[in-house]
């Protein structure tokens, strides 16, 4: 390389002008017609006020030497800051996120399958050529491939073993829905009865996101854990925008799919939970009540409505500081545990200080003991539902026989009443068993925070809502039973008598012998046989009713709870999870608090850290 | 053998090449018009990287300030610079969130999309007769350069002039006033 040689080419006698200053761009609202300013996404204007809360916490932290919790305030101040509106969408496996996020791109990029894919999270942004990029988890890039469904091969697991791709797949897609809207969409692995890994995938998406959707299937609507899963990690922890789509509802029948969709709002209204539902794809409903949120141009006005939403900065912003609230609550809890050690004189601080690092090497051991008591207070949760439940089934059995032994119609009863009766008295049920496990439930998460409160000076949040609902038990497997229509049968019986005797009558008028007599006689035996006769079958079929009774409600109501031990340790697990949070910040203060009080006793110190209490106490408000 | 720059292969070869790739771009950002420059004697070609946010509307795509540049070497096609304007202080008062004008503006009105593409291509031509002007000593005419500031006239967003202006003044003052 060589240099030029006309090197003033570029040189004019308008050099002159003025270059040291600095640039001003005029912003374009300036310059804009009104229509452009309403349709233009408006940047996330976190309030001035909020964000200068967050750096002061910070600043705090950071002026006395507490950098841990200046470094958490510090990741929760560039939440504030980040440019993309993000979309978390979360659900169960096989609730069809992978196809709704394929649909909703117009593109084929995710792979689609019954199975879980992987245990990575894919972080959807616009982009001017499609590609994806693997990141793992220190941040290096790892691959990059085309973005398309293809490329995911030797990326997805169909187990859940180490081998398991790990960090964050980064798929940029040339996407004007995305761009227009500053989106970012992104995919999580399917939530449920997770191992620990992925549920801290779904964890880590959700803490920067500002909005979640669920998917919901159509086939198995709003379960337990679905319903624990909105209000733990969504509704608990702030999210500010959520939205409900239920998918695969093309494959329930179709007199049944809007009753599915009330169901589900219904269902939504009970447990007070504000979320708009939509169904993303076009499917041919029976009312026209649900025109307005059935398409996916709906869901994606929804989205936009977010992005949009004059309210989102106020919601971010509640949502941000009630993140910080909380790591600055622990601090103080650990500050105070401090000042009360520099609040004796020095034999007793050391002594104080001797004993709570002797706790302290056992406190995780104490926290492990106490989670352990915990899941033992699971696992007798669990045989107290299956022993509720042994004992209903038992009743039902006993209550449905009863009611066949009585019909007159048995054919009619097992085709028409008795999957109604069954189904009421699974309902029943499910609420009493409800009742009683979550009173269980509530009695064990308040004994373990009295636990950790005793301990430990700490509590976790837990949910004491429903655990079972009404759909926890499905009447949907009645076993067929062949049965006879024996009234029908029987009224055909005595026709074919009657038209019997009648026909004798003359044939005995013209033999003479006594005719009236004898079609009455034969008449009234053939009545005695037919009765005989029919009898036998109307018991045979009442203990063939009461035989498939007796098989068929055990049957299903074994069906209904094959997956309720998971469940239930999955709402125990949730305590637990937190629970392990705590213990961490929990540690983590107490080291701290050490630390900072085996300086030797000076007045200065102790009227630091209260000073600093009094600091913190104030940004909490 | 004089090497010959093709500005538009080489414009279209930053999207995947692994120094830019690392620079990690903003995702929505793009190269715009660059801008050729002396530096110590050498020809250099900066490219500004901008965002182009679609509302949807016709002609209300919203423009949004370079903020980051790639400088190249001509002509080895070296990177030799990447530079993040939020950090230089003399875009410190330039709001790289707020958008600063319209796409597409007036005086592109009246032209097509293949209309603009080939308007483009006979910019980039241009400045390839221009580079090989300079580095080769080959001619390049008044009425190429004339045309050359006619098209970067036409085809740089007004908006942007003031960043153009920042980026360098004598490329501004000879094509863009």
């Amino acid at each position: 390389m060589k240099p030029i040689k006309n090197i003033d080419f570029f040189k004019s006698d308008k050099s002159s002008l003025n270059v040291t200053g600095t640039v001003e761009c005029a912003p374009a609202e300036q310059k804009k017609p009104a229509a452009v300013r309403r349709e233009r996404v408006a940047p996330l204007h976190i309030s001035g006020e909020a964000v200068e809360t967050l750096k002061m916490i910070e600043e705090t932290f950071a002026k006395n030497g507490m950098k841990k919790p200046a470094a958490k305030i510090s990741a929760v101040c560039k939440q504030a800051s980040r440019e993309r509106f993000a979309v978390a969408v979360v659900g169960e496996f096989s609730r069809g996120k992978s196809t709704f996020i394929n649909k909703l791109l117009d593109k084929e990029l995710l792979p689609v399958a019954d199975l879980p894919t992987t245990a990575i999270m894919t972080r959807i942004r616009s982009n001017s050529t499609d590609t994806m990029v693997l990141v793992d988890e220190k941040g290096a890039k790892v691959k990059t491939m085309p973005a398309k469904a293809s490329s995911w091969e030797g990326l997805v697991a169909d187990n859940f073993t180490d081998n398991d791709p790990k960090g964050v797949m980064f798929a940029g897609i040339d996407n004007e829905w995305l761009e227009a809207n500053s989106l970012e969409i992104i995919d999580t692995p399917g939530a449920g009865d997770l191992e620990e890994k992925r549920a801290k995938v779904i964890g880590d998406a959700l803490v920067g996101c500002d909005g979640a959707i669920i998917t919901i299937s159509a086939l198995s609507a709003l379960s337990m854990s679905e319903k624990l899963f909105i209000e733990q990690r969504l509704i608990s922890r702030k999210t500010p925008f959520l939205m409900l789509i239920i998918t695969k509802l093309d494959l329930v029948p179709f007199e049944e799919r809007a009753e599915v969709i009330g169901y589900i709002k219904q269902k939504l209204d009970m447990w007070g939970m504000d979320i708009p539902v939509y169904v993303p794809y076009d499917v041919e409903i029976s009312v026209d009540t649900y025109d307005g949120i059935i398409g996916m141009d709906k869901v994606k006005a929804c989205v936009e409505g977010w992005v949009r939403n004059p309210e989102r900065a106020r919601l971010t912003e509640e949502w941000l500081l009630a993140r910080a609230a909380q790591i600055v609550d622990g601090e103080i809890g650990a500050l105070n545990e401090q000042l009360a050690l520099l609040s004796v004189d020095d034999s007793k601080r050391k002594e104080l200080i001797e004993e709570k690092k002797r706790l302290l090497s056992k406190a995780k051991i104490a926290w492990e003991d106490t989670r352990i008591k915990l899941l033992q207070k699971c696992n007798d949760c669990y045989s107290l539902f299956l022993e509720k439940v042994e004992e209903s089934k038992a009743s039902i059995v006993e209550r449905l026989q009863f009611e066949a032994s009585h019909s007159n119609n048995l054919q009619k009863w097992w085709a028409e009443d008795y999957p109604y009766r069954l189904k009421i008295e699974l309902t029943n049920m499910s609420v009493s068993i409800e009742n009683v496990v979550s009173r269980r439930f509530s009695d064990d998460a308040r004994w373990f925070n009295s636990l950790l409160e005793q301990q430990f000076k700490s509590h976790v949040i837990y949910d004491s809502g429903r655990i079972t609902d009404k759909t926890f038990f499905n009447a949907t497997e009645i076993n067929s039973v062949e049965l006879e229509d024996l009234n029908k049968k029987r009224i055909m019986a005595r026709v074919g008598t009657t038209a019997v005797s009648l026909a004798l009558y003359p044939i005995c008028a013209a033999v003479g012998f006594m005719p009236l007599i004898a079609t009455m006689g034969v008449s009234t035996g053939s009545s005695i046989i037919t009765e005989k006769v029919f009898g036998g079958k109307v018991e045979k079929q009442r203990q063939t009713v009461k035989d498939a009774i007796a098989v068929n409600v055990p049957q299903m109501i074994d069906s209904s709870i094959k997956d309720s031990e998971g469940r239930l340790k999955a709402i125990y697990d949730e305590v637990i999870k937190s629970a392990v949070e705590k213990e961490n910040e929990w540690l983590e203060a107490q080291y701290a608090a050490i630390e900072n009080s085996i300086k030797p006793e000076n007045t200065q110190q102790k009227a630091k850290v209260e000073a600093l209490i009094n600091t913190l106490k104030e940004f909490t408000k | 053998m004089n090497k010959k720059i093709d500005t538009k292969k080489l414009l279209k070869s930053l999207k995947t090449n692994d120094f830019v790739l690392s620079c990690r771009m903003p995702m929505g950002y793009s190269y715009g018009i660059p801008v050729l420059e002396v530096r110590n004697g050498y020809l250099c070609m900066t490219v500004p990287y901008l965002k182009y946010h679609v509302t949807g509307e016709v002609d209300k795509t919203l423009v949004y300030p370079a903020r980051n540049t790639i400088t190249i070497s001509l002509p080895d096609e070296k990177i030799i610079a990447f530079e993040d304007l939020r950090f230089n202080p003399r875009f410190a008062k330039v709001n790289f969130s707020m958008p600063v004008g319209l796409f597409r503006p007036d005086k592109l009105k009246e032209i097509n999309k293949k209309q603009y593409e080939a308007l483009k291509n006979e910019l980039y031509s241009l400045y390839d007769k221009l580079i090989d002007a300079l580095i080769n000593d080959k001619p390049f005419s008044e009425e190429d350069n004339a045309r050359l500031g006619e098209l970067l006239k036409l085809l740089v967003e007004p908006c942007l002039y003031p960043i153009y202006r920042a980026l360098d003044l004598d490329f501004y003052n000879k094509y863009l006033v």
